[in-house]
């Protein structure tokens, strides 16, 4: 973001400091998830204030979608992270080694602007509650 | 041929929207405005049975510092920081940092300790 950008992210930012009583529209904050996470925008900036991460992002050419896609073990391993599941079971869970399961959290994180792994819970620790594993 | 089989387990799996995520547009000259995605920071529910000591721990740990990052702050050892760490987890049941966070945070249902 350039510097003559920041008085409009200042402006941005306050404007969503002041709002958080309205309720978020789901339907605009799915798609703008879903976009994130697809890989269709990617992480430009993230930074915390007013006890909230705010992540800047843009929308990709389609030829750079791919790269910061979330993939589909990098989701796996982050969810399972988020129930406070050990690397070790991790790895046993998508065949992968320990250290393969640590870098699949990790760069999941950083694709979405989480910086550190104690944020995971409070983000999707709940989400597994509404997952059933599925044996095949 | 098993293991093949456990990584096929939970493919469906989506990551689902964080809670309280809130979205706006951010212009920027002569391009596509950027979008500005804010969502809440982890809340810490800090028991009464943790010791004045054990909580700052517990607070700098969970925001990421190391052990020899907390002992430096405190002005104490690395070992006398490991010892209350233990003792920490010892009184809450948790055998990591992660499972820390999931015990203390406000947002994790069903993981919190009980009021």
């Amino acid at each position: 973001v350039k510097t003559d950008e920041r008085e409009a992210l200042r402006h941005v930012v306050d404007s969503l400091e002041r709002n958080t009583d309205a309720a978020p529209d789901p339907a605009r904050t799915l798609a703008a998830w879903r976009a994130l996470v697809e890989g269709r925008w990617s992480l430009l900036e993230s930074f915390d204030a007013h006890g909230h991460r705010y992540l800047i992002v843009r929308r990709n050419s389609l030829e750079h979608t791919a790269p910061s896609a979330l993939s589909r073990l990098e989701a796996q391993a982050l969810l399972l992270r988020a129930h406070s599941t050990s690397y070790k079971v991790i790895a046993a869970e998508l065949s992968l080694s320990t250290a393969a399961a640590h870098n699949l959290v990790q760069s999941g994180m950083k694709k979405l602007g989480i910086q550190d792994e104690t944020e995971l819970p409070a983000l999707f620790g709940r989400a597994l509650a509404s997952h059933e594993v599925r044996e095949r | 041929m098993q293991e093949v089989k456990r990584a096929e387990l939970s493919v469906d799996w989506e990551l689902p929207v964080p809670v309280g995520l809130r979205q706006a547009e951010l212009p920027v000259e002569d391009a596509e405005p950027y979008l500005v995605l804010s969502y809440p920071l982890p809340r810490w529910r800090l028991p009464g049975v943790l010791t004045a000591a054990e909580q700052e721990i517990a607070l700098a740990i969970l925001a990421g510092a190391s052990r020899s990052e907390v002992a430096q702050a405190r002005g104490t050892s690395i070992r006398t920081v490991s010892n209350l760490l233990a003792q920490m987890f010892r009184k809450l049941g948790v055998g990591s940092r992660i499972e820390l966070a999931a015990r203390l945070s406000e947002d994790a249902p069903g993981q919190g300790l009980e009021p």
